[in-house]
């Protein structure tokens, strides 16, 4: 009498769940917050651009808004930059 | 193809708006004025006029996703007064025909005033509405200040 | 995204559509006195609404950039104002104006606001 294995139910990722950062994962954290702030620096130029030539596609609060978001975005990058400098510092100056 | 208006067009729409409003206020005070003109430019009385207005697509909306729906008004055209005009008996004026008959325009100074009221108010509207729009445009200056 | 810009994002849908709706509300009030005219709107439904379009009067669909629900423009046929088919009521199409003036303000003031608020986070409270 053959003895078929039991059969488990295959296991898939969870839908959308994203892989979220481990917390320590600074320097992970801040070249992702360095390409967003890139793309939304972009998005704010182009927006202003096409505003200054008269492209009726883009109003005054979408222009405002694009150039806000990327001020915050490199603003946040600033700050994990100078967290992950600050915590190199202080391990080169860690007593050993 | 752009899916999105913008102020300008609400700009051009208001603008439409208080041009046509102007030239009915100058139709009725042609009108007004001319209410007892005997004698126009052609020999014969003044034709009342009347202005004939129709909605059309806004062309700074054409192409969006919203050209149907964006309306403008236009004066499509400023009309004569084809009705014969209103005799009057009065032999001794020197525009009296043979039989002794003036013709007058078929104007009533009420009914033109009642055109420059609305033709005003409808102005007024416009301008307020115009200013809204410059109001929201205000606003969305000071996002982020 | 590190940052979490969904609200703002939100607002700018909504001011979006405030905007374009003044266009359309505005269009009634330069046709006040246009004979046989019917006063447009716009409404928008909401994501979760989205999948159902609503049905209008003359069928016109469009949509807004921030696709955050799809936008109808519709016939909001009013009393006939008089003999020549005219229906936009002046002091009923000035409210919808000023309401929604209030409601792309206040978007407004919201975006602001959370502006700051995402600006004093990045910035690590200074």
């Amino acid at each position: 009498m053959s003895i078929s294995p039991i059969q488990l139910p295959q296991i898939t990722g969870v839908e959308g769940a994203t892989k979220t950062e481990p917390k320590t994962d600074l320097g992970g954290a801040f070249s992702k917050a360095l390409s967003e702030a890139r793309e939304l620096e972009g998005t704010a130029t182009d927006a202003a651009e096409r505003f200054a030539n008269g492209d009726k596609s883009i109003g005054i609060h979408e222009v405002m808004i694009a150039s806000e978001k990327a001020n915050i975005a490199v603003r946040y990058a600033t700050t994990l930059k100078n967290k992950a400098i600050e915590a190199y510092r202080e391990l080169m100056n860690t007593q050993v | 193809m752009s899916n999105t208006i913008d102020f300008f067009s609400a700009m051009e729409v208001s603008a439409s708006g208080l041009s046509a409003q102007r030239t009915r206020m100058n139709v009725a005070a042609s009108n007004l004025a001319n209410a007892q003109t005997t004698r126009g430019a052609d020999g014969g009385p003044y034709k009342r006029r009347d202005v004939v207005l129709s909605a059309a697509n806004a062309p700074s909306a054409e192409g969006t996703t919203f050209a149907g729906s964006v309306k403008t008004v236009e004066v499509q055209q400023i009309s004569q007064d084809t009705a014969p005009p209103r005799l009057e008996y009065d032999p001794g004026h020197p525009d009296a025909n043979a039989q002794g008959y003036v013709a007058y325009p078929n104007i009533n100074p009420v009914e033109e005033m009642v055109d420059m009221i609305t033709a005003s108010r409808a102005y007024e509207a416009g301008i307020t509405t115009m200013s809204t729009a410059v109001n929201m445009a205000e606003r969305a200056l000071g996002i982020g200040k | 995204m590190s940052v979490k810009f969904s609200t703002i994002d939100s607002l700018q849908a909504a001011m979006t559509f405030h905007r374009e709706r003044h266009t359309v509300l505005a269009g009634n009030i330069a046709n006040l006195d246009t004979p046989g005219f019917k006063p447009l709107d716009l409404q928008r439904t909401t994501p979760a609404e989205g999948t159902q379009l609503a049905v209008t009067e003359d069928g016109h669909i469009a949509t807004t950039a921030a696709s955050s629900g799809v936008v109808t423009s519709f016939s909001d046929g009013g009393q006939l104002q008089g003999a020549d088919g005219n229906a936009v009521e002046l002091e009923r199409e000035l409210s919808k104006i000023d309401a929604n003036r209030t409601r792309y303000a206040t978007a407004s003031e919201l975006v602001s606001r959370r502006v700051a608020l995402l600006r004093y986070a990045a910035g690590d409270g200074t």
